[in-house]
């Protein structure tokens, strides 16, 4: 289900990446990391429709990252991209504006490798493009 | 914390070996953010203090260092509140879970033959 697919990571703790990069890229995941704003632009610039999901923080250092969620939805060639958000903050109104700016799924952390595999593996069974 | 620890080598299907570079990854970023807050507490800087307190709450409970989790999250708290009084007291709790913490992984990964680098 997750072999061979792309997903960007945004957040920007280099241990949440390198976590993320060792547990996707056991489960067959190209990762590509941002830490950072400019790095996510960059990241999308270079790969565009090949990313089939963005994994996003909400809590970067000193960024929201439901405002650069935002900013995707408001670029038209890469508004389709599905985000998936993974942060700690799940507060009633982080979940409602998450879904207001359609992202597909809010996972919680901490990161719990077997659930959240499953749950990564569901978002593309019923919501990311199969192809 | 070891079984903590062992359960998360266990879930990500790692060895000592694999799964050193994440924890020396994690002391290396705590060990600056802690740094970096010192100046923000001195300054008695809600907002920054608070999102440096939250940013090694979160990526302690990723790597399942507890002392450390638990010491962030008081500070997260406090700064949240704009309770400044309390900076420097739960600063210094702070560096010294991070101490203790980084001294007992650091044994941890020794005594399963792994030398975790400064």
């Amino acid at each position: 289900m997750l072999d061979g697919r792309r997903i960007l990571v945004v957040d920007d703790s280099p241990t949440v990446r390198a976590e993320l990069r060792i547990l996707l890229g056991k489960n067959g995941v190209d990762v590509v990391e941002a830490g950072s704003e400019f790095g996510m632009l960059g990241s999308i610039e270079q790969y565009g429709r090949l990313v089939d999901l963005i994994i996003m923080d909400v809590s970067l250092k000193f960024e929201n990252g439901l405002d650069l969620v935002r900013r995707i939805r408001e670029n038209e060639r890469y508004s389709e991209i599905p985000v998936m958000i993974l942060s700690e903050h799940a507060s009633k109104e982080y979940v409602l504006w998450a879904k207001e700016l359609g992202v597909i799924e809010y996972y919680r952390k901490p990161i719990e490798p077997k659930p959240f595999i499953e749950k990564l593996e569901n978002v593309f069974r019923t919501t990311v493009r199969g192809d | 914390m070891k079984a903590e620890i062992m359960t998360l080598m266990a879930d990500m299907e790692l060895t000592w070996d694999e799964i050193a570079p994440l924890y020396e990854s994690y002391l290396d970023e705590v060990r600056e953010n802690i740094s970096e807050m010192i100046q923000y507490v001195q300054d008695k800087d809600a907002v920054r203090t608070a999102a440096l307190a939250h940013a090694i709450k979160g990526v302690s409970a990723n790597l399942r260092v507890e002392m450390v989790r638990s010491a962030a999250s008081e500070l997260n708290e406090a700064a949240k509140f704009s309770r400044t009084e309390l900076f420097e007291h739960l600063y210094l709790e702070l560096q010294h879970s991070y101490q203790q913490a980084s001294g007992e992984v650091r044994q941890m990964f020794s005594d399963n033959g792994v030398v975790l680098g400064e």
